[in-house]
């Protein structure tokens, strides 16, 4: 037996916001009015005050890893070729973002990172290649 | 007013890989063992509370209702839990709010996964607790999120891969008394070590098997229990807690909502000093880190637990026996079964039941499973 579907998912309002950031090669963040903590991936409102939010900002880009791993298997559990996963946090905002490590990049801790953005975008998270050191 | 609750019977089966049993036959096989154990009829039954994980195993929908038959359900109240990995010790904590308020004196708690339906493995599955927006495209393995908070974890206590990977030559050494067991093993911490890297830092033999199983547990009123049985254990606290969605907020290398759901479940139970107190341990071992990351919580004391394990602190005859049962890494991990196999672990312990098993002057004891994408906490406190 398999079931066959797809599914669709809306971004809804914050987070298409930010995927139209990506489209222009920006991170964009929330900011809730009434206790001024930023947000990324950005929200519509704060879970803390439940305000609604409609303050969006871009942000540097420029963040450090938290932690990391290294994954040596695909996503069916099969033997693949190793690929750095990397968490990174953004000074003064929270929440954060999972991505790949440039592979020409050693991980470690609090290296500070920046997004390379494809050329090519289309309004994705895979509109970022990967985070690099940032010099 | 709140009642005192009981347990008065446990049972369950094997847990194995690729059993060739339907989900009805090993809920019965469990459903059996337990009215034996305690003398009871189904008819005596007043609710049931199940628990199992994502219908996405099962390929089927709305799937509390493989159980149905296999407990009798005809004129009671039958509720499904489902809190992920948590779902096990999530059921004990719902069948305590069934009796404890009154309602019902008889529930019967039954938890059970199939989880070699899907094939070629149920891994790929997993992907689908991730965000599908951000994190999903990324092509996520559920492993992912281990290794990133294991590291962290690691960093937080500079601790080693040599000292994480006794967590499971202990416990699988300790499933080797588990007649139910799995992959009960005499191993060594090379082992470990030498096993492939799946998803670094961890190791094939850092994570618990999948598996299939079953496991019931009766639950009574304080009146009931002392007409059921004379050794009744009692389920004297209980903690339950979520934090947000987002595992992006939090920081990885202390469960703060396992600690917020032990300490609910002690202050019930009149714990101050879970390390004095508490004399068995059953924190939740999926992986051999998780076991020491949640101890650090049901003992509100971040690090601890490491440095009790490397004093050998945790073993069955240490100060402080730690998934005396083998644990998920031991016995199991057939998902919402391998947690209420915690919860009978602490029946059978207490009441003197566990064999070669048994930890000495074991009076009050602590279970514990977490789950979904790191924010479930679900606590019980037993004593006799
Ligand atoms: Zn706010």
């Amino acid at each position: 037996m398999s079931i066959e579907s797809f599914y669709e998912y809306p971004a809804g309002i914050a987070l298409s916001i930010f995927l139209q950031g990506l489209r222009e090669g920006k991170l964009i963040a929330s900011r809730c009015g009434k206790c001024n903590t930023s947000h990324i991936p950005p929200r519509s409102y704060c879970a803390k005050c439940l305000n609604p939010i409609n303050d969006f900002h871009e942000i540097t880009g420029l963040g450090f890893v938290e932690t990391f791993t290294c994954s040596h298997i695909s996503l069916d559990g099969s033997q693949a070729q190793p690929v750095t996963w990397v968490y990174v946090r953004f000074e003064g905002v929270e929440g954060g973002l999972l991505h790949r490590l440039d592979p020409s990049v050693a991980p470690e801790k609090a290296l500070k990172v920046r997004p390379v953005y494809h050329g090519e975008r289309i309004g994705s998270i895979l509109d970022i290649k990967w985070f690099t050191k940032a010099e | 007013m709140r009642r005192r609750v009981a347990i008065v019977g446990a049972g369950m089966t094997y847990f194995r890989s690729m059993q060739p049993l339907t989900p009805q036959e090993l809920i019965f096989e469990a459903v059996r063992k337990c009215m034996d154990d305690c003398g009871l009829t189904l008819r005596d039954v007043e609710a049931v509370v199940a628990g199992s994980a994502p219908d996405a195993f099962d390929g089927y929908h709305h799937k509390g209702l493989l159980s149905s038959e296999a407990v009798d359900c005809l004129g009671r109240a039958f509720s499904r839990i489902y809190v992920g990995g948590g779902t096990g010790v999530g059921v004990a904590v719902a069948g305590w709010w069934h009796i404890a308020s009154g309602v019902y004196d008889r529930v019967l708690l039954v938890a059970w996964e199939k989880m070699s339906h899907p094939y070629p493995h149920a891994q790929p599955l997993f992907r689908t607790i991730f965000d599908p927006v951000l994190e999903q495209p990324l092509g996520p393995n559920l492993i992912w999120i281990f290794a990133l908070e294991m590291r962290r974890y690691m960093e937080m206590h500079r601790i080693g891969k040599e000292l994480i990977a006794e967590v499971a030559v202990k416990n699988k050494g300790n499933a080797l008394d588990h007649p139910y067991a799995q992959l009960g093993a005499k191993i060594t911490v090379e082992d470990v070590l030498k096993s492939p890297v799946l998803v670094w830092p961890v190791n094939r033999l850092d994570i618990s098997p999948t598996s299939d199983g079953a496991v019931a547990l009766m639950l009574a009123s304080g009146e009931e229990a002392r007409k059921i049985t004379d050794t009744p254990v009692w389920l004297d606290g209980v903690g339950a807690c979520l934090d947000s969605q987002f595992w992006t907020n939090r920081d990885l290398g202390y469960p703060y909502y396992v600690y917020l759901a032990a300490q609910q479940a002690y202050r019930m139970a009149g714990i101050t000093n879970p390390l004095k107190q508490i004399d068995v341990f059953e924190p939740y071992d999926p992986f051999t880190y998780k076991e020491l990351h949640h101890l650090d919580a049901l003992l509100g004391k971040p690090g601890l637990a490491p440095k009790l394990l490397a004093e050998g602190q945790l073993e069955r005859d240490g100060d402080h026996p730690t998934s005396p049962s083998g644990g998920l890494l031991g016995v199991g991990n057939p998902i919402a079964a391998a947690g209420l196999m915690k919860v009978a672990e602490l029946y059978w312990q207490l009441s003197g039941r566990a064999g070669r098993r048994q930890v000495p002057n074991a009076y009050v004891g602590v279970a514990q499973a977490w789950g979904d994408l790191m924010q479930v906490g679900q606590v019980v406190v037993c004593r006799v």
